[in-house]
């Protein structure tokens, strides 16, 4: 009876060694309890939240390195979401890397969280816990979908404007349309074109003639520059000598001066001559027209006037002998 | 008192002799020195004078005395101008024959035969009673001279003149035969009686009656001999630049150049001062031209 109870013992201790173990491991694998493992919180920001909930897998390169934490609307109307990150993964995770969701192995099967690391993740700082991720667009087929709708939108914009603008070059009512159907306006400036080029080739031909002829037009010039210079010089010698010319025909302008003073001085004394002499001839034409009245009331008398001979005044001449 | 009347009538003499006779007198001295220029304003001078004094008869033979003056300057003009107011109705009889010895030298020096016949035959009878010979004489030899020019030469005329000058004026005398000769166109005999005459009237008439005579001589001599002709007007031309008188001198250069083709240059730059021209370019330097 004893053997059995040791048997029974050994087979109670095995039993309850193997739970624990298994206990043991279980919960170390799953991270429960006293062996839960340890891990961080980083955030992320999607503009959806499609297909995620708590408990989604957070994976990197393919690899579980975490689950959602929560997930809760912003005040912006976008879905933040939190990652616990199991901290052995933290390496991988750094400030450059890049989250996105996705579908797991097809295209009906969960979503799930990617965190792809930059290409080179050498030389990365570790996003410490409680950091934002940089978001990126889901690739999955929703995703697709919604991209190419707004891609076809914006082609029926494209289109729409594309139909506009070919109405417009087809009316000739409009700028464009009147532009495109008339040639003359092309052929006007066609001929503009023409004279561009022309008056660009004549500029060329400017060009090249001034080139081949200026240097010898300057060297020229030099030499008449320093002829004008030997001529001014020459002249500075001429002005010297018209400034003495000038001072002595300054001094012969004032010995004029001095002799017509003197000239003047005698003519004031000559005019005051010739005034008394006419003063005098004055008075003497006066005497005699007195003395003409007396001898015309003598010569009024009879006893004179008989006595006094007939002689002709003015004698006759041209028959003189000769 | 007497020698006080005496006095008076001296003065009365004085003054009469006013400005009228005295501008005529001192014009007359002047024309007789060939100065005629002033002898023209002497008598303009003379006659205002005259008109003033209401003298007719001394403003009649002023007048007279300027015509002559603008016949020797052949101013053709101003000689009509002054003879236009003379009328014989204001003359005297000696001033009236000196008028028509004028006239007829005048119309004679034209050619005009008939008008100098015409003067003659207004005074014919003046000279019935005429004591001055020479003035008789001057106007037969006149009228021998018209009467020459129409070919009806009167040699009654010629004797009379002869008989009244008795060689008194010899000039004169030869100055009419050269005339009568060249109507005769016996040129050689005018040329000598112009010869003859030309040497009393540098004499006694010094002036412009013997460039009368020249520029006659030159019209003659340019018949036979154009050298000579040419030397005579050279002459005429220098006489008359020292009277003064432009007309007949431009009228010598005129003949001068149409002799020699050009004038010499002292004449040319004369005629062209006269004329107011530029002086025309010529070969004659001044040591070609010669005096006579």
């Amino acid at each position: 009876m004893e053997f059995s109870g040791l048997l029974v013992g050994a087979a109670l201790a095995s039993m309850l060694i193997l739970l624990t173990t298994t206990a043991f491991l279980t919960m170390r694998s799953q991270g429960i309890g006293l062996y839960k493992a340890e891990e961080y919180q980083l955030y992320c920001v999607f503009d959806q939240g499609l297909g995620l909930r708590k408990g989604t897998k957070v994976l990197v390169k393919g690899v579980e390195v975490g689950r959602v934490g929560a997930l809760e609307l912003t005040s912006d109307g976008r879905v933040r979401l939190a990652f616990d990150i199991k901290t052995e993964f933290s390496p991988w995770i750094v400030e450059r890397s890049e989250v996105y969701a996705t579908r797991d192995q097809n295209l009906i099967a969960e979503r799930i969280i990617n965190i792809v690391p930059p290409p080179v993740a050498k030389g990365q700082q570790v996003l410490p816990a409680g950091s934002t991720l940089v978001a990126g667009d889901a690739q999955d087929i929703e995703t697709v979908i919604q991209k190419a709708v707004a891609l076809l939108v914006t082609a029926d914009t494209l289109a729409q404007k594309a139909n506009l603008i070919l109405n417009s070059a087809l009316s000739p009512h409009t700028t464009l349309g009147a532009l495109i159907q008339s040639r003359e306006l092309y052929d006007q400036l066609l001929l503009q074109v023409d004279k561009i080029d022309q008056i660009t080739t004549g500029t060329d031909r400017l060009v090249t003639t001034l080139d081949q002829t200026l240097p010898p037009l300057l060297y020229r010039t030099d030499s008449i520059i320093s002829n004008a210079d030997k001529l001014v010089g020459q002249i500075g010698v001429v002005g010297g000598k018209l400034d003495t010319i000038a001072g002595q025909a300054m001094g012969l302008i004032s010995s004029v001066d001095t002799t017509l003073f003197a000239i003047n001085t005698i003519l004031g004394d000559l005019r005051e001559l010739t005034q008394g002499a006419s003063h005098l001839l004055i008075d003497g034409e006066e005497k005699v027209e007195k003395a003409d009245q007396l001898m015309s009331g003598l010569g009024s008398f009879w006893f004179i006037r008989n006595r006094i001979p007939k002689n002709d005044t003015i004698p006759l001449i041209g028959h003189e002998a000769w | 008192m007497v020698r006080l009347l005496g006095i008076c009538l001296f003065l009365t003499q004085a003054v009469w002799a006013l400005e009228s006779s005295s501008f005529a007198h001192r014009a007359q001295k002047q024309m007789q020195i060939a100065r005629y220029p002033e002898a023209l304003q002497l008598f303009a001078r003379a006659l205002k004078a005259s008109a003033k004094e209401a003298d007719v008869l001394g403003e009649q033979r002023i007048r007279l005395d300027m015509a002559r003056v603008y016949f020797y300057a052949q101013d053709s003009v101003s000689l009509a101008q002054i003879v236009a107011p003379l009328h014989e109705s204001k003359m005297d009889r000696p001033t009236r024959l000196s008028y028509a010895l004028f006239r007829m030298e005048v119309a004679n020096s034209h050619g005009n035969s008939s008008e100098a016949i015409q003067f003659f035959q207004g005074v014919s009878k003046l000279l019935e009673d005429c004591e001055n010979d020479l003035l008789h004489g001057s106007l037969l030899l006149e009228m021998a001279v018209a009467k020459a020019q129409q070919s009806e030469l009167e040699a009654e005329l010629l004797e009379q003149a002869e008989d009244l000058l008795d060689d008194e004026s010899p000039g004169r005398w030869h100055w009419a035969l050269a005339r009568i000769a060249e109507t005769q166109e016996k040129f050689g005999e005018a040329i000598e009686h112009l010869e003859k005459s030309l040497r009393f009237a540098q004499q006694k008439q010094p002036g412009a009656m013997v460039g009368i005579l020249l520029a006659h001589q030159a019209k003659l001599q340019a018949k036979s001999d154009t050298d000579l002709s040419a030397a005579t007007w050279e002459r005429v031309v220098k006489l008359y630049e020292q009277l003064r008188l432009e007309n007949p001198l431009l009228a010598a250069a005129d003949q001068l150049k149409a002799i020699r083709g050009e004038l010499p240059h002292d004449i040319a730059m004369l005629v062209a001062f006269l004329r107011k021209v530029e002086p025309e370019t010529t070969n004659n330097s001044p040591e070609d031209s010669h005096d006579p």
